[in-house]
């Protein structure tokens, strides 16, 4: 039996950790190993952090950024026996440790990309698309990395369905009603469409903007409506965008939405809708459920936002989802440590590692008879 | 079928060619199917393929492909049809090889006769296919593996071959296979790996017709039925919500666990073929592989259950052990077999053939517009761009798919 760790509610609804955690016990496959995480510090996050201890790890946990940062969480991790860096300015902390292995946010790739003579890493996870990004544009890297963010796992289930629950809960927050609502979703990735396709199992009448071809194609064969963007908007109750890019929403596109409009991002980047331009040109700003309703040249629009004024308005997956997520870094730092790594690069997460994530689910679902 | 058509095709590029009458209104209200010209039939599914219309006339003007022979082996349809009619537009000489003579469209098959097109018939002198093809000499093959295996067996055919395209996983694998041995040292270009098949043609195309064939063919009601779905792969994965949009109640069986995860997510039930079957009403097997539904699920098949194969092995569901154990077998038309099983009725669709094809037209020549769209392009890329492309599989450009699918929402009506 594991000890129930602070944040127990939410330890309760990861049982897949739960269980590697166990099983990390029993096999230790990260004995003697150093294992450096750059992480959001959160209840989920100590779920991970614990089952890299029961590994028999050496776990430092480097906060991912101060707007994520749990106190509590830190200190139930600092009580399972890991050194949490609250940071900024960990530069130096991460090199002098030397990690063998790493959960990297995109931070530990630009260090050791930086550093003329850095420590061997044996390899690592990297934990989002945003983290993707900072790893690529890092140039050089000297250790490989298993993409997480894109493992059929976390894409098809996590992404998908964490985000198209949390957009739906994050508008009736807000005091929205769906249905009957003509919401546009701008972006049609596998996160667009999940949103789309909740919002639409809500009875919200659904139009799609993307400006890729092929995702547009799948959106009309989905039975969306397909609009142009500035078409899309004027007619617009609700705007959620779920795109990877900057500026989505300028201005002047938020000059054509009608009285009443409310819109979220949930998207990679905070200026993905121009809330700072909205800011300024409005002549009154509300708190409001939800995020604020700023007045711009007699109309009112609500704009979403996140906990502590974070740009998603939808907040975080749930648990239940991350522990899908989190159990595929354990697992993948698990097999770098006990097979040989792949070459320096980026690599796939590898299908077994998958498989095992989502059979243990299906286990902890009471499902594992599915299968043969 | 009765022709009273009097035009008999559309001129070249006309595409745009009015419809055919509507049925009477006598033949509406009794419910008989209209008589309708195989012609009129050919011309409908062509205007329905909009993007490859478009390129038909753009090489008809450029005739890009000039005295290349082009050799085919693919189903006979109306769709395929419309391909070899463009790539003969374009300048080719071509001979097909139907890929099954149990699948021969007859009108397609008068059409590209009509046009002197060469389609490789039994009847039509039966020299082997090395043979033919060591006389056709082709520069081009759009293949699913059997003209890759057959040039690989006559040495001086290497020389003369640009590349090929293929559709299926099989001739990728002939194609990896043969590239790996250094016996035909040619590029070949996937063409089923684009994303508009994985997620636009197969399953919004196969969801659809796996549901008209089910609806056709038995008449059943969809609504309130216990469905199970064998296989969730891309196909699987359509027919299940296809299945689940007509309100059926639909159980997922996939061997995968992360399958089974992404169907439960996607609200499905998920079960154990053994454990599911006793409560299906429908069971529609969508696996790649073969005897998937075998004589120990004979049992538990219960009585009233339609049974079918989408996927690409017609022994996936094993009929002579379905013969074997039936005290009786009857032929109800439309690819329904009524087989008896100790007192139970099993009605078996398609004769475990792709119950898409045998029940109902198959896919739409709506969604295979968009990969014979691309297998032109594919083509051309092979002829224009020979130093771009190494021997053995070499990826389908991304932007291949984009100007296909831009293509089709222009012709849709949509921006892009």
């Amino acid at each position: 039996m594991v000890e129930p760790i602070d944040g127990g509610a939410v330890a309760a609804r990861m049982p897949v950790l739960a269980r590697l955690a166990r099983e990390f016990a029993t096999d230790r496959p990260l004995a003697g190993r150093r294992v450096a995480a750059a992480l959001n510090v959160t209840p989920e996050a100590t779920a991970l952090v614990r089952v890299l201890l029961a590994g028999a790890a050496e776990v430092l946990v480097v906060s991912s950024k101060p707007t994520t940062f749990d106190p509590a969480a830190a200190e139930a991790m600092g009580r399972l026996g890991a050194r949490v860096l609250p940071g900024p300015d960990t530069a130096k902390e991460v090199l002098a440790f030397a990690p063998d292995l790493v959960v990297d946010n995109g931070s530990v790739a630009e260090l050791w990309a930086a550093e003329p003579d850095p420590p061997a890493v044996v390899g690592g996870t990297v934990h989002s698309q945003h983290a993707l990004g900072r790893v690529r544009r890092a140039g050089r890297l000297p250790f490989p990395l298993y993409t997480v963010t894109e493992s059929a796992v976390k894409t098809t289930v996590e992404t998908a369905h964490g985000t198209g629950q949390a957009a739906l809960r994050g508008l009736i927050d807000a005091g929205v009603q769906i249905a009957g609502k003509r919401v546009l979703v701008v972006g049609f990735g596998v996160t667009g469409r999940a949103v789309a396709d909740y919002l639409r199992g809500c009875h919200a009448r659904v139009a799609v903007a993307e400006v890729a071809p092929v995702p547009l194609l799948q959106a009309v064969h989905l039975g969306f409506e397909v609009v142009g963007l500035t078409t899309g908007l004027a007619t617009a109750d609700v705007v959620v965008t779920v795109t990877d890019a900057e500026r989505v929403l300028d201005l002047d596109h938020l000059r054509l939405l009608p009285d009443g409009a409310v819109l979220g991002g949930i998207g990679h980047a905070a200026t993905e809708i121009d809330r700072a331009g909205l800011a300024a040109a409005a002549d009154r700003v509300d708190p409001v459920p939800g995020g604020r309703r700023y007045r711009l040249a007699g109309r009112h629009l609500t704009l979403l936002e996140g906990a502590g004024g974070n740009h998603v308005f939808a907040g975080i997956n749930p648990p239940e989802l991350m522990d899908l997520s989190l159990a595929l870094h354990a697992l993948c730092l698990a097999r770098l440590a006990s097979t040989g790594p792949p070459p320096a690069g980026l690599h796939p997460v590898p299908a077994e590692v998958d498989a095992r994530v989502a059979r243990t689910k299906l286990a902890v679902l009471g499902l594992a008879g599915v299968l043969p | 079928m009765t022709t009273t058509d009097t035009h008999p095709t559309p001129a070249a590029g006309s595409t745009a060619a009015p419809p055919t009458d509507p049925p009477s209104t006598d033949a509406a209200r009794s419910g008989a199917r209209p008589s309708a010209s195989a012609t009129a039939r050919l011309r409908l599914a062509w205007r329905q393929m909009p993007v490859l219309a478009a390129l038909r006339r753009q090489v008809r003007a450029d005739r890009p492909l000039l005295g290349v022979p082009v050799a085919a082996a693919m189903h006979v349809s109306t769709e395929t049809a419309h391909l070899m009619v463009t790539l003969k537009d374009a300048g080719a000489r071509l001979l097909l090889h139907p890929s099954n003579l149990g699948t021969l469209d007859p009108a397609a098959v008068a059409e590209l006769r009509r046009r002197a097109i060469r389609v490789n018939l039994p009847d039509t002198g039966s020299a082997p296919l090395t043979e033919q093809l060591a006389a056709f000499r082709p520069r081009l093959l759009t293949d699913n593996g059997t003209l890759l295996t057959a040039c690989a067996d006559v040495p001086e055919l290497a020389g003369d071959l640009l590349g090929a395209t293929v559709h299926s996983r099989n001739a990728e694998r002939t194609a990896r296979a043969l590239a790996a041995a250094g016996r035909l040292p040619v590029p070949v270009i996937p063409v089923a790996d684009s994303v508009l098949k994985s997620a636009v043609e197969t399953p919004a195309g196969t969801g659809q017709s796996t549901v008209h064939a089910l609806v056709r063919a038995t008449g059943v009601q969809l609504g309130g039925k216990r469905a199970v779905v064998v296989g969730y792969g891309t196909a699987g994965t359509g027919i299940a919500r296809y299945l689940q949009a007509m309100r059926c109640r639909v159980t997922v069986v996939d061997t995968s666990a992360v399958a089974c995860l992404r169907a439960l997510a996607d609200g499905h039930a998920v079960g154990a073929l053994d454990t599911v079957l006793a409560e299906a009403d429908i069971v529609v097997v969508a696996t790649g592989t073969r005897q998937v539904v075998t004589d120990r699920h004979l049992d538990l098949l219960p009585d009233g259950v339609l049974l079918g194969n989408i996927g690409h092995y017609p022994d996936a569901i094993d009929v002579p052990a379905l013969t074997r154990a039936a005290d009786r077998v009857t032929a109800l038309g439309g690819g329904v077999h009524e087989y008896l099983l100790a007192g139970r009725s099993v009605f078996l669709l398609g004769e475990g053939s792709q119950l898409n094809h045998v029940c109902a037209g198959g896919n739409s020549s709506e969604t295979m517009d968009l990969t014979l769209s691309l297998h032109v392009l594919c083509l051309l890329h092979l002829v224009r761009r020979p130093d771009d492309l190494v021997p053995g599989l070499n990826p389908l450009p991304d932007s291949f798919s984009e100007t296909v699918a831009r293509a089709k929402l222009r012709a849709l009506g949509h921006v892009a």
